[in-house]
């Protein structure tokens, strides 16, 4: 597991900051890539992200998340605050490829591994349609409202589906073994 | 609907869609209100947690793309605004 780089960048280490747009850099990218309208949205929001990082790197707690779990909280807070309110085109196919999550996971590195591989196992116990809601949510962006649209389910039940799932996710966070013990 | 589960749904809607800024104070007011209560505690009414399993969940189907060498740049620049030094 590489050594985590936002302390040092909180300390203001020009090397850190260095290394954590190397470290980082695509991992936001790809977020917002997939939270924006355009590239040069996306670009845009990747300024805005790392801005945000840098501010909060001192709060990372390695207790609480892997740093790229920590990176990817931050980043999804502002690029939701950013595109808040947009419009999708959701698209029925995406429906049939929800069910089929399990072998598209492919976790960053080995720490994240562990802690998106506790999310990804605490996905597959839920019923598929469950899973289906909490991806179209989490991972594709949808409001609550357009994935009632979308799989024309009743409002109230996309929002209990999304809540009883990252509860699932969050208790199997909770529960799962340190980073520290896992690495090998 | 209790305080403690109104408190869950608004925590669910900001780690997922965000809130605006009316629902944003009634959250803030709500978790005020329940702090240090057997509700909160009972409901596990941590603001982060709902926020960390959302991003567990997109970090795992991510794939690291790399960033456009212009866009490498300008945080470069951008960097070296914010800390003072060159990068």
């Amino acid at each position: 597991v590489p050594i985590d780089v936002l302390p040092r960048v909180g300390a203001g280490d020009p090397r850190a900051v260095q290394e954590c747009l190397d470290r980082y850099g695509g991992l936001v990218w790809s977020l917002a890539r997939r939270h924006s309208p355009t590239a040069a949205d996306a670009e845009d929001a990747v300024q805005e992200v790392f801005l945000s990082l840098w501010k909060n790197a001192s709060k990372f707690d390695p207790e609480k998340a892997s740093e790229a779990g920590f990176i990817t909280m931050v980043a999804r807070r502002r690029l939701i605050d950013l595109f808040r309110g947009r419009q999708r085109r959701p698209q029925t196919q995406q429906l049939d490829a929800e069910l089929e999550f399990v072998a598209d996971a492919r976790p960053l590195d080995a720490e994240s591994r562990t802690e998106a591989g506790l999310a990804v196992k605490a996905l597959g116990r839920l019923d598929p349609r469950e899973r289906q809601v909490v991806l179209l949510s989490t991972y594709h962006g949808y409001s609550h409202s357009e994935i009632a649209e979308l799989t024309a389910m009743p409002l109230g039940t996309v929002k209990t589906y999304i809540r009883r799932g990252l509860m699932r996710v969050r208790e199997a966070l909770h529960q799962g073994p340190r980073l520290e013990e896992v690495s090998t | 609907v209790t305080a403690a589960e109104r408190a869950l749904d608004l925590l669910v809607e900001n780690a997922t869609e965000g809130l605006g800024a009316r629902r944003q104070r009634e959250l803030d007011e709500l978790l005020d209100s329940l702090a240090g209560t057997a509700a909160e505690a009972a409901a596990g009414l941590d603001k982060e947690s709902f926020e960390l399993a959302a991003a567990a969940i997109e970090l795992a189907f991510t794939d690291a793309e790399p960033m456009p060498a212009n866009l490498r740049r300008r945080l470069g620049r951008q960097a070296a605004d914010v800390f003072g030094f060159p990068l």
